[in-house]
Protein backbone atom coordinates (compact mmCIF):
# COMPACT_ATOMS: atom_id res chain seq x y z
CA UNK A 1 0.00 0.00 0.00
CA UNK A 2 2.84 2.26 1.38
CA UNK A 3 4.52 1.29 -2.11
CA UNK A 4 1.54 1.99 -4.14
CA UNK A 5 1.39 5.85 -3.17
CA UNK A 6 4.70 6.99 -4.72
CA UNK A 7 3.76 4.93 -8.08
CA UNK A 8 0.12 6.77 -7.88
CA UNK A 9 1.70 10.32 -7.50
CA UNK A 10 3.89 9.36 -9.95
CA UNK A 11 1.01 8.89 -11.94
CA UNK A 12 -0.87 11.46 -11.40
CA UNK A 13 2.07 13.93 -12.31
CA UNK A 14 2.28 12.23 -15.26
CA UNK A 15 -1.01 12.55 -16.34
CA UNK A 16 -0.68 16.40 -15.20
CA UNK A 17 2.73 16.88 -17.00
CA UNK A 18 0.88 15.10 -20.07
CA UNK A 19 -1.95 17.46 -20.17
CA UNK A 20 0.26 20.58 -20.01
CA UNK A 21 1.82 19.29 -23.12
CA UNK A 22 -0.81 18.52 -25.24
CA UNK A 23 -2.18 21.56 -23.97
CA UNK A 24 1.05 23.65 -25.19
CA UNK A 25 1.03 21.48 -28.51
CA UNK A 26 -2.49 22.58 -29.42
CA UNK A 27 -1.42 26.13 -28.88
CA UNK A 28 1.52 26.21 -31.17
CA UNK A 29 -0.07 23.97 -33.69
CA UNK A 30 -3.72 25.57 -34.01
CA UNK A 31 -4.48 26.29 -37.66
CA UNK A 32 -4.59 29.54 -38.29
CA UNK A 33 -7.64 31.63 -39.73
CA UNK A 34 -6.79 33.34 -43.34
CA UNK A 35 -8.91 36.69 -44.02
CA UNK A 36 -10.19 37.03 -47.32
CA UNK A 37 -11.07 39.73 -49.75
CA UNK A 38 -11.85 39.92 -53.55
CA UNK A 39 -9.22 40.12 -55.83
CA UNK A 40 -10.06 43.38 -57.10
CA UNK A 41 -9.62 44.78 -53.08
CA UNK A 42 -6.98 47.08 -53.39
CA UNK A 43 -6.00 46.79 -49.56
CA UNK A 44 -3.16 44.64 -48.87
CA UNK A 45 -2.61 44.22 -45.25
CA UNK A 46 -5.08 45.91 -42.26
CA UNK A 47 -4.17 46.15 -38.59
CA UNK A 48 -5.81 43.52 -36.03
CA UNK A 49 -7.64 47.01 -34.67
CA UNK A 50 -8.91 47.51 -38.13
CA UNK A 51 -10.03 43.95 -38.59
CA UNK A 52 -12.03 43.73 -35.12
CA UNK A 53 -13.22 47.06 -35.98
CA UNK A 54 -14.76 45.51 -39.37
CA UNK A 55 -16.31 41.98 -37.94
CA UNK A 56 -17.31 44.43 -34.96
CA UNK A 57 -19.29 46.49 -37.84
CA UNK A 58 -18.00 49.77 -36.73
CA UNK A 59 -15.89 50.06 -39.92
CA UNK A 60 -18.40 49.83 -43.11
CA UNK A 61 -16.73 51.02 -45.79
CA UNK A 62 -13.49 50.11 -47.64
CA UNK A 63 -11.03 52.96 -47.94
CA UNK A 64 -11.40 53.12 -51.86
CA UNK A 65 -15.27 53.60 -50.59
CA UNK A 66 -16.96 50.17 -51.65
CA UNK A 67 -19.46 49.28 -48.91
CA UNK A 68 -17.78 46.16 -46.50
CA UNK A 69 -19.77 42.77 -46.07
CA UNK A 70 -18.78 40.78 -43.47
CA UNK A 71 -19.02 37.28 -43.99
CA UNK A 72 -19.12 34.22 -41.18
CA UNK A 73 -19.85 31.06 -41.00
CA UNK A 74 -23.13 29.66 -39.91
CA UNK A 75 -24.11 29.96 -36.39
CA UNK A 76 -22.65 27.16 -33.98
CA UNK A 77 -20.00 26.40 -36.28
CA UNK A 78 -16.52 26.28 -34.50
CA UNK A 79 -15.14 28.30 -37.05
CA UNK A 80 -17.77 30.88 -36.71
CA UNK A 81 -17.19 30.70 -32.67
CA UNK A 82 -13.52 30.79 -32.98
CA UNK A 83 -13.46 33.48 -35.23
CA UNK A 84 -15.67 35.97 -33.13
CA UNK A 85 -13.77 34.92 -30.22
CA UNK A 86 -10.53 35.64 -31.64
CA UNK A 87 -11.30 38.61 -33.58
CA UNK A 88 -13.91 40.16 -31.51
CA UNK A 89 -13.00 38.76 -27.75
CA UNK A 90 -16.41 37.94 -27.73
CA UNK A 91 -18.70 34.77 -27.27
CA UNK A 92 -21.06 34.00 -30.02
CA UNK A 93 -23.87 35.09 -28.29
CA UNK A 94 -22.75 38.44 -27.27
CA UNK A 95 -21.61 38.72 -30.84
CA UNK A 96 -25.28 38.22 -32.36
CA UNK A 97 -26.64 40.84 -28.90
CA UNK A 98 -23.80 43.42 -30.65
CA UNK A 99 -25.06 43.42 -33.90
CA UNK A 100 -28.63 43.78 -33.24
CA UNK A 101 -27.77 46.21 -31.07
CA UNK A 102 -26.15 48.77 -33.28
CA UNK A 103 -28.88 47.36 -36.49
CA UNK A 104 -31.57 49.01 -33.85
CA UNK A 105 -29.47 51.80 -33.26
CA UNK A 106 -29.45 52.58 -37.16
CA UNK A 107 -26.27 52.14 -37.03
CA UNK A 108 -26.21 49.01 -39.35
CA UNK A 109 -28.41 47.94 -41.83
CA UNK A 110 -27.56 44.32 -42.84
CA UNK A 111 -25.52 42.36 -40.42
CA UNK A 112 -22.83 40.09 -41.79
CA UNK A 113 -24.21 37.30 -43.57
CA UNK A 114 -24.05 33.46 -42.68
CA UNK A 115 -21.92 30.75 -45.04
CA UNK A 116 -22.37 27.26 -44.77
CA UNK A 117 -19.24 26.11 -45.83
CA UNK A 118 -15.87 27.31 -46.66
CA UNK A 119 -15.63 26.63 -50.09
CA UNK A 120 -19.11 28.36 -50.42
CA UNK A 121 -17.38 31.39 -48.32
CA UNK A 122 -14.51 31.77 -51.08
CA UNK A 123 -16.77 31.99 -53.83
CA UNK A 124 -18.85 33.95 -52.34
CA UNK A 125 -15.86 36.61 -51.54
CA UNK A 126 -14.95 35.51 -55.34
CA UNK A 127 -18.29 37.47 -56.33
CA UNK A 128 -18.22 39.92 -53.69
CA UNK A 129 -16.31 42.66 -54.33
CA UNK A 130 -16.59 44.41 -51.20
CA UNK A 131 -16.32 40.71 -48.85
CA UNK A 132 -14.41 40.24 -46.44
CA UNK A 133 -14.34 36.70 -45.01
CA UNK A 134 -12.27 33.84 -43.48
CA UNK A 135 -10.75 30.62 -44.23
CA UNK A 136 -8.35 28.04 -42.61
CA UNK A 137 -4.90 27.84 -44.80
CA UNK A 138 -5.76 24.64 -46.33
CA UNK A 139 -9.27 25.82 -47.07
CA UNK A 140 -7.76 29.07 -48.94
CA UNK A 141 -7.45 28.95 -53.26
CA UNK A 142 -6.30 31.56 -55.93
CA UNK A 143 -9.67 32.73 -56.55
CA UNK A 144 -9.72 35.35 -53.59
CA UNK A 145 -6.79 37.49 -52.07
CA UNK A 146 -5.07 37.22 -48.34
CA UNK A 147 -4.74 40.38 -46.32
CA UNK A 148 -1.40 40.46 -43.84
CA UNK A 149 -2.81 41.23 -40.41
CA UNK A 150 -0.80 43.17 -38.89
CA UNK A 151 1.95 42.99 -41.57
CA UNK A 152 2.11 38.74 -41.13
CA UNK A 153 0.87 35.92 -43.01
CA UNK A 154 -0.06 32.93 -41.37
CA UNK A 155 3.16 31.48 -41.68
CA UNK A 156 4.91 34.40 -39.72
CA UNK A 157 5.44 34.02 -36.11
CA UNK A 158 3.20 36.08 -34.26
CA UNK A 159 0.25 36.11 -36.44
CA UNK A 160 -2.33 37.35 -34.47
CA UNK A 161 -5.55 34.76 -36.01
CA UNK A 162 -3.60 31.29 -34.90
CA UNK A 163 -6.80 29.12 -34.01
CA UNK A 164 -5.43 27.76 -30.67
CA UNK A 165 -4.24 31.33 -29.28
CA UNK A 166 -7.04 32.20 -26.91
CA UNK A 167 -8.60 35.71 -27.02
CA UNK A 168 -8.85 37.86 -24.12
CA UNK A 169 -11.91 36.65 -22.11
CA UNK A 170 -15.33 36.34 -22.97
CA UNK A 171 -17.09 39.83 -22.30
CA UNK A 172 -14.37 41.98 -21.39
CA UNK A 173 -13.35 43.63 -24.67
CA UNK B 1 -49.38 47.49 -40.55
CA UNK B 2 -50.91 44.41 -42.57
CA UNK B 3 -49.32 45.48 -45.61
CA UNK B 4 -46.31 45.66 -43.79
CA UNK B 5 -46.60 42.36 -42.36
CA UNK B 6 -47.59 40.75 -45.64
CA UNK B 7 -44.55 42.80 -47.56
CA UNK B 8 -42.34 41.40 -44.65
CA UNK B 9 -43.63 38.20 -45.82
CA UNK B 10 -43.72 38.11 -49.62
CA UNK B 11 -39.37 39.03 -49.55
CA UNK B 12 -38.96 36.29 -47.06
CA UNK B 13 -37.90 37.92 -43.47
CA UNK B 14 -34.60 36.81 -42.13
CA UNK B 15 -32.88 36.61 -38.86
CA UNK B 16 -30.04 39.43 -38.72
CA UNK B 17 -27.37 36.93 -38.11
CA UNK B 18 -27.88 33.63 -38.96
CA UNK B 19 -28.79 33.84 -42.44
CA UNK B 20 -27.82 31.21 -44.77
CA UNK B 21 -27.05 31.97 -48.78
CA UNK B 22 -26.40 28.59 -49.86
CA UNK B 23 -25.63 29.76 -53.36
CA UNK B 24 -22.55 31.90 -52.21
CA UNK B 25 -23.39 34.51 -54.31
CA UNK B 26 -24.44 38.27 -53.10
CA UNK B 27 -27.99 38.93 -53.51
CA UNK B 28 -29.19 40.96 -56.02
CA UNK B 29 -32.13 42.57 -54.65
CA UNK B 30 -32.82 44.28 -51.20
CA UNK B 31 -33.59 42.00 -47.93
CA UNK B 32 -35.67 43.19 -45.53
CA UNK B 33 -35.02 42.40 -41.97
CA UNK B 34 -37.53 42.02 -39.15
CA UNK B 35 -37.50 41.87 -35.76
CA UNK B 36 -40.24 42.21 -32.80
CA UNK B 37 -39.35 43.42 -29.38
CA UNK B 38 -41.78 43.01 -26.87
CA UNK B 39 -42.84 42.81 -23.07
CA UNK B 40 -45.07 41.93 -19.78
CA UNK B 41 -44.89 44.14 -16.86
CA UNK B 42 -46.30 43.79 -13.62
CA UNK B 43 -45.65 45.83 -10.84
CA UNK B 44 -46.91 47.22 -7.11
CA UNK B 45 -46.51 50.57 -5.70
CA UNK B 46 -46.80 52.08 -1.65
CA UNK B 47 -49.11 54.70 -3.30
CA UNK B 48 -52.86 53.65 -2.37
CA UNK B 49 -54.28 55.12 -5.62
CA UNK B 50 -51.59 52.71 -7.70
CA UNK B 51 -52.82 49.25 -7.40
CA UNK B 52 -50.51 46.15 -8.19
CA UNK B 53 -50.73 44.99 -11.89
CA UNK B 54 -49.70 43.55 -15.09
CA UNK B 55 -49.79 45.37 -18.38
CA UNK B 56 -48.37 44.76 -21.68
CA UNK B 57 -45.29 46.90 -22.39
CA UNK B 58 -44.88 48.22 -26.06
CA UNK B 59 -44.73 45.75 -28.57
CA UNK B 60 -41.88 47.46 -31.42
CA UNK B 61 -41.61 46.48 -35.03
CA UNK B 62 -38.40 47.15 -36.15
CA UNK B 63 -37.45 46.37 -40.15
CA UNK B 64 -34.53 47.60 -42.11
CA UNK B 65 -33.20 46.86 -45.38
CA UNK B 66 -30.58 47.75 -47.46
CA UNK B 67 -31.82 49.26 -50.79
CA UNK B 68 -28.60 49.26 -52.44
CA UNK B 69 -25.22 49.34 -51.38
CA UNK B 70 -25.47 53.25 -50.00
CA UNK B 71 -28.92 53.81 -49.59
CA UNK B 72 -30.39 52.32 -46.66
CA UNK B 73 -34.47 52.20 -45.07
CA UNK B 74 -34.97 52.15 -41.28
CA UNK B 75 -38.71 51.82 -39.42
CA UNK B 76 -39.51 51.26 -36.04
CA UNK B 77 -43.32 50.93 -35.46
CA UNK B 78 -44.72 51.24 -31.95
CA UNK B 79 -48.19 48.95 -30.71
CA UNK B 80 -49.72 49.77 -27.40
CA UNK B 81 -52.53 47.57 -26.16
CA UNK B 82 -54.87 49.54 -23.72
CA UNK B 83 -55.01 48.80 -19.99
CA UNK B 84 -58.64 48.20 -20.53
CA UNK B 85 -59.94 46.70 -23.67
CA UNK B 86 -58.28 45.21 -26.82
CA UNK B 87 -57.90 48.46 -28.25
CA UNK B 88 -54.49 49.25 -29.70
CA UNK B 89 -52.71 52.49 -30.87
CA UNK B 90 -50.29 52.57 -33.09
CA UNK B 91 -46.82 55.23 -33.30
CA UNK B 92 -44.83 55.65 -36.38
CA UNK B 93 -41.50 56.25 -33.52
CA UNK B 94 -39.03 56.08 -36.27
CA UNK B 95 -38.73 56.43 -40.22
CA UNK B 96 -35.38 57.13 -41.94
CA UNK B 97 -34.27 57.13 -45.13
CA UNK B 98 -30.38 56.43 -44.93
CA UNK B 99 -27.45 57.35 -47.80
CA UNK B 100 -24.15 56.17 -46.52
CA UNK B 101 -21.56 57.71 -48.56
CA UNK B 102 -18.63 56.29 -46.27
CA UNK B 103 -17.82 56.12 -42.69
CA UNK B 104 -17.31 59.61 -42.30
CA UNK B 105 -20.71 60.33 -43.95
CA UNK B 106 -24.21 59.18 -43.57
CA UNK B 107 -27.13 61.49 -44.04
CA UNK B 108 -31.00 60.28 -42.92
CA UNK B 109 -33.73 62.27 -43.33
CA UNK B 110 -36.93 61.02 -41.59
CA UNK B 111 -38.33 61.05 -38.07
CA UNK B 112 -34.83 59.93 -35.62
CA UNK B 113 -34.14 59.85 -32.42
CA UNK B 114 -32.85 62.89 -31.51
CA UNK B 115 -29.06 62.82 -31.22
CA UNK B 116 -29.09 64.68 -27.29
CA UNK B 117 -26.60 63.08 -24.42
CA UNK B 118 -25.88 59.34 -25.00
CA UNK B 119 -29.23 57.43 -23.88
CA UNK B 120 -31.70 58.58 -26.46
CA UNK B 121 -29.82 57.68 -29.30
CA UNK B 122 -28.64 54.63 -28.02
CA UNK B 123 -31.81 52.98 -26.49
CA UNK B 124 -34.93 53.25 -28.49
CA UNK B 125 -38.40 51.75 -27.51
CA UNK B 126 -37.59 48.20 -27.26
CA UNK B 127 -36.78 47.72 -23.95
CA UNK B 128 -34.81 44.37 -24.15
CA UNK B 129 -31.09 46.09 -24.57
CA UNK B 130 -31.65 48.13 -21.59
CA UNK B 131 -30.50 46.85 -18.56
CA UNK B 132 -32.82 48.45 -15.49
CA UNK B 133 -36.70 48.61 -16.19
CA UNK B 134 -37.71 51.86 -17.70
CA UNK B 135 -35.97 54.88 -18.89
CA UNK B 136 -33.82 57.75 -16.69
CA UNK B 137 -36.83 60.36 -15.99
CA UNK B 138 -34.75 62.94 -18.03
CA UNK B 139 -35.06 60.89 -21.23
CA UNK B 140 -39.31 60.12 -20.79
CA UNK B 141 -40.87 59.62 -24.10
CA UNK B 142 -43.15 62.79 -24.68
CA UNK B 143 -45.92 60.82 -24.13
CA UNK B 144 -45.33 60.02 -20.94
CA UNK B 145 -44.67 63.37 -19.44
CA UNK B 146 -41.26 63.97 -20.63
CA UNK B 147 -39.30 67.09 -20.77
CA UNK B 148 -37.13 66.66 -23.51
CA UNK B 149 -37.84 66.70 -27.73
CA UNK B 150 -36.90 62.64 -27.89
CA UNK B 151 -38.16 62.60 -31.59
CA UNK B 152 -37.51 64.62 -34.50
CA UNK B 153 -38.22 65.03 -37.69
CA UNK B 154 -35.82 66.40 -40.15
CA UNK B 155 -32.16 65.49 -41.43
CA UNK B 156 -29.38 63.79 -39.41
CA UNK B 157 -25.83 63.84 -40.21
CA UNK B 158 -23.26 61.13 -38.76
CA UNK B 159 -19.98 60.17 -38.80
CA UNK B 160 -16.72 59.76 -37.92
CA UNK B 161 -14.40 62.34 -37.95
CA UNK B 162 -11.84 61.68 -40.48
CA UNK B 163 -7.62 61.62 -39.16
CA UNK B 164 -9.20 60.69 -35.37
CA UNK B 165 -8.43 56.39 -36.11
CA UNK B 166 -12.33 56.52 -35.82
CA UNK B 167 -11.88 57.61 -32.21
CA UNK B 168 -14.23 60.49 -33.07
CA UNK B 169 -17.96 60.83 -34.02
CA UNK B 170 -20.03 63.63 -34.80
CA UNK B 171 -24.08 63.78 -34.91
CA UNK B 172 -25.20 67.26 -36.42
CA UNK B 173 -29.17 67.89 -36.91
CA UNK B 174 -31.78 69.73 -38.56
CA UNK B 175 -35.52 69.37 -37.20
CA UNK B 176 -38.80 70.90 -36.96
CA UNK B 177 -38.78 70.53 -32.61
CA UNK B 178 -41.16 69.38 -30.66
CA UNK B 179 -44.57 70.31 -30.71
CA UNK B 180 -45.25 71.89 -27.51
CA UNK B 181 -48.35 73.88 -27.73
CA UNK B 182 -51.12 73.63 -30.56
CA UNK B 183 -51.52 76.65 -32.30
CA UNK B 184 -53.34 75.40 -34.53
CA UNK B 185 -52.77 74.10 -38.15
CA UNK B 186 -51.60 71.07 -39.56
CA UNK B 187 -47.86 71.33 -39.98
CA UNK B 188 -45.81 69.41 -37.58
CA UNK B 189 -43.69 72.86 -37.44
CA UNK B 190 -45.66 75.53 -36.04
CA UNK B 191 -42.75 78.39 -36.87
CA UNK B 192 -40.02 79.19 -39.21
CA UNK B 193 -36.90 78.58 -36.63
CA UNK B 194 -35.42 75.18 -37.17
CA UNK B 195 -34.23 73.05 -34.10
CA UNK B 196 -30.45 72.06 -34.43
CA UNK B 197 -28.48 69.71 -32.41
CA UNK B 198 -24.62 69.24 -32.38
CA UNK B 199 -22.63 66.28 -30.88
CA UNK B 200 -19.79 64.40 -30.52
CA UNK B 201 -18.19 61.20 -29.41
CA UNK B 202 -14.69 60.17 -28.18
CA UNK B 203 -14.45 56.28 -28.08
CA UNK B 204 -10.33 55.75 -27.52
CA UNK B 205 -9.08 52.64 -29.36
CA UNK B 206 -7.00 51.48 -26.46
CA UNK B 207 -9.90 51.74 -23.96
CA UNK B 208 -12.39 49.08 -25.21
CA UNK B 209 -16.24 50.29 -24.55
CA UNK B 210 -15.21 53.94 -23.09
CA UNK B 211 -17.29 56.52 -24.48
CA UNK B 212 -17.36 60.36 -23.61
CA UNK B 213 -19.63 62.76 -25.64
CA UNK B 214 -21.81 66.21 -25.16
CA UNK B 215 -24.27 67.65 -27.49
CA UNK B 216 -26.15 70.93 -27.74
CA UNK B 217 -29.40 71.26 -28.68
CA UNK B 218 -30.94 74.76 -29.43
CA UNK B 219 -34.26 75.86 -30.83
CA UNK B 220 -36.76 78.49 -30.58
CA UNK B 221 -40.40 77.30 -29.37
CA UNK B 222 -43.62 79.34 -30.40
CA UNK B 223 -46.29 79.34 -27.08
CA UNK B 224 -48.19 82.03 -28.38
CA UNK B 225 -48.96 83.26 -31.86
CA UNK B 226 -46.45 86.04 -31.68
CA UNK B 227 -44.64 84.90 -28.82
CA UNK B 228 -41.42 81.94 -28.82
CA UNK B 229 -39.16 80.59 -25.75
CA UNK B 230 -35.67 79.68 -26.54
CA UNK B 231 -34.68 76.72 -25.34
CA UNK B 232 -31.25 74.90 -25.40
CA UNK B 233 -30.15 71.80 -24.05
CA UNK B 234 -26.52 70.78 -23.31
CA UNK B 235 -25.53 66.92 -22.51
CA UNK B 236 -22.53 65.35 -20.90
CA UNK B 237 -21.99 61.59 -20.48
CA UNK B 238 -19.47 58.87 -19.69
CA UNK B 239 -20.50 55.70 -20.54
CA UNK B 240 -18.48 52.39 -20.32
CA UNK B 241 -20.05 49.61 -21.91
CA UNK B 242 -19.19 46.32 -22.48
CA UNK B 243 -21.07 42.48 -22.88
CA UNK B 244 -20.13 41.68 -18.77
CA UNK B 245 -20.20 45.44 -17.36
CA UNK B 246 -22.22 48.75 -18.18
CA UNK B 247 -21.23 52.32 -16.18
CA UNK B 248 -23.25 54.97 -17.97
CA UNK B 249 -23.65 58.82 -16.09
CA UNK B 250 -24.99 61.50 -17.96
CA UNK B 251 -26.01 65.37 -16.92
CA UNK B 252 -28.26 67.54 -19.22
CA UNK B 253 -28.94 71.02 -18.45
CA UNK B 254 -32.03 72.49 -19.96
CA UNK B 255 -32.06 76.14 -20.61
CA UNK B 256 -35.04 77.71 -21.62
CA UNK B 257 -35.47 82.19 -22.12
CA UNK B 258 -38.41 84.04 -22.37
CA UNK B 259 -38.30 86.91 -25.38
CA UNK B 260 -38.13 89.18 -22.39
CA UNK B 261 -34.59 87.91 -21.04
CA UNK B 262 -36.31 85.54 -17.81
CA UNK B 263 -34.24 82.40 -17.91
CA UNK B 264 -35.12 79.18 -16.58
CA UNK B 265 -32.06 76.56 -15.87
CA UNK B 266 -32.93 73.32 -14.52
CA UNK B 267 -31.35 70.04 -14.27
CA UNK B 268 -31.79 66.29 -14.88
CA UNK B 269 -29.35 62.88 -14.92
CA UNK B 270 -28.61 59.64 -14.33
CA UNK B 271 -25.84 57.12 -13.01
CA UNK B 272 -26.08 53.30 -13.63
CA UNK B 273 -23.80 50.46 -13.27
CA UNK B 274 -24.56 46.38 -13.77
CA UNK B 275 -22.31 43.56 -14.02
CA UNK B 276 -22.78 40.22 -15.08
CA UNK B 277 -22.16 37.41 -12.91
CA UNK B 278 -22.99 34.02 -15.15
CA UNK B 279 -26.74 34.73 -16.21
CA UNK B 280 -27.20 36.93 -13.26
CA UNK B 281 -26.78 40.72 -13.52
CA UNK B 282 -27.71 42.85 -10.33
CA UNK B 283 -27.57 46.19 -11.23
CA UNK B 284 -28.34 50.34 -9.73
CA UNK B 285 -29.39 53.62 -11.17
CA UNK B 286 -29.87 56.78 -9.38
CA UNK B 287 -32.41 58.82 -11.37
CA UNK B 288 -32.42 62.92 -10.66
CA UNK B 289 -34.64 65.26 -12.55
CA UNK B 290 -34.93 69.16 -10.98
CA UNK B 291 -37.19 71.03 -12.82
CA UNK B 292 -38.56 74.10 -10.92
CA UNK B 293 -42.26 74.35 -11.10
CA UNK B 294 -42.18 78.26 -12.52
CA UNK B 295 -40.47 77.03 -15.82
CA UNK B 296 -43.13 77.36 -19.00
CA UNK B 297 -43.88 74.37 -20.56
CA UNK B 298 -42.26 71.83 -18.46
CA UNK B 299 -42.68 73.12 -15.05
CA UNK B 300 -45.59 70.88 -14.28
CA UNK B 301 -43.08 67.73 -14.57
CA UNK B 302 -41.74 68.87 -11.25
CA UNK B 303 -38.64 67.18 -9.68
CA UNK B 304 -38.09 63.76 -8.48
CA UNK B 305 -35.01 61.30 -7.71
CA UNK B 306 -35.66 57.91 -7.54
CA UNK B 307 -33.11 54.96 -6.30
CA UNK B 308 -33.54 51.34 -8.62
CA UNK B 309 -31.74 48.57 -7.27
CA UNK B 310 -32.90 45.39 -9.34
CA UNK B 311 -31.34 41.99 -10.67
CA UNK B 312 -31.45 41.18 -14.56
CA UNK B 313 -31.44 37.55 -15.47
CA UNK B 314 -31.28 36.13 -19.06
CA UNK B 315 -32.66 32.37 -18.98
CA UNK B 316 -32.85 32.07 -22.66
CA UNK B 317 -31.17 33.52 -25.62
CA UNK B 318 -33.07 36.99 -26.37
CA UNK B 319 -35.35 36.74 -23.32
CA UNK B 320 -34.41 38.63 -20.16
CA UNK B 321 -36.23 38.92 -16.49
CA UNK B 322 -36.00 41.75 -14.86
CA UNK B 323 -36.81 42.60 -11.00
CA UNK B 324 -36.69 45.83 -9.52
CA UNK B 325 -37.41 47.97 -6.23
CA UNK B 326 -37.35 51.62 -6.54
CA UNK B 327 -37.05 53.95 -4.00
CA UNK B 328 -39.02 57.20 -5.41
CA UNK B 329 -39.24 60.77 -4.25
CA UNK B 330 -41.43 63.31 -6.24
CA UNK B 331 -42.31 66.48 -5.84
CA UNK B 332 -45.72 66.90 -3.72
CA UNK B 333 -45.83 63.65 -2.73
CA UNK B 334 -44.78 61.30 0.07
CA UNK B 335 -41.39 59.19 -0.88
CA UNK B 336 -42.73 55.64 -1.57
CA UNK B 337 -41.50 52.35 -2.56
CA UNK B 338 -42.20 50.03 -5.25
CA UNK B 339 -41.64 46.96 -7.06
CA UNK B 340 -41.21 45.70 -10.82
CA UNK B 341 -40.93 43.26 -12.82
CA UNK B 342 -41.08 42.62 -16.70
CA UNK B 343 -40.04 40.02 -19.03
CA UNK B 344 -38.25 41.26 -21.99
CA UNK B 345 -37.89 39.24 -25.34
CA UNK B 346 -36.90 39.55 -29.09
CA UNK B 347 -37.94 37.53 -32.38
Amino acid sequence: MAAARPALIALLLSAALLAGVETRAQNVAGPAFVVIVNRSNPVDNLTFSELRRIFMLDTQTWPHGRKITVVLREKGQPDRTDAIRIICGLSERDYERHILFRTFQGSVNIGPRSIQSAAAMVRFVFSAPGAIGYVKTDELDSSVKTLRIDGLLPDDAGYPLRRALRGRAEGDW
Amino acid sequence: MAALLMMAGARGVRAQVPETHDQAMPPNRPELVLHAFGSVDWSASQRKDTPNTFALGQLALFMTSAINDRVSVLAEVVLEASGVNTQVTTDLERLQLTYRLNDYLNVSAGRYHTGIGYYNAAFHHGSYFEIPIGRPRIFAFEDEGGVLPVHEVGVSVRGKVPKTGSALSYVAEVGNGRRWVDLGGEELDQNQAKSTNLGLALRPEAWKGVEVGGSFYRDDIPVTVDQSLAQRITAAYAVYRTPSTEIMAEWLQLTQQTQSGVSFVNHGGYAQASRAFGKLRPYYRYDRLAIATDTPLIGSTGSSQAHLLGVRVDPAEWVGLKAQYERRREQGVEPFNAVHVQLVFVF
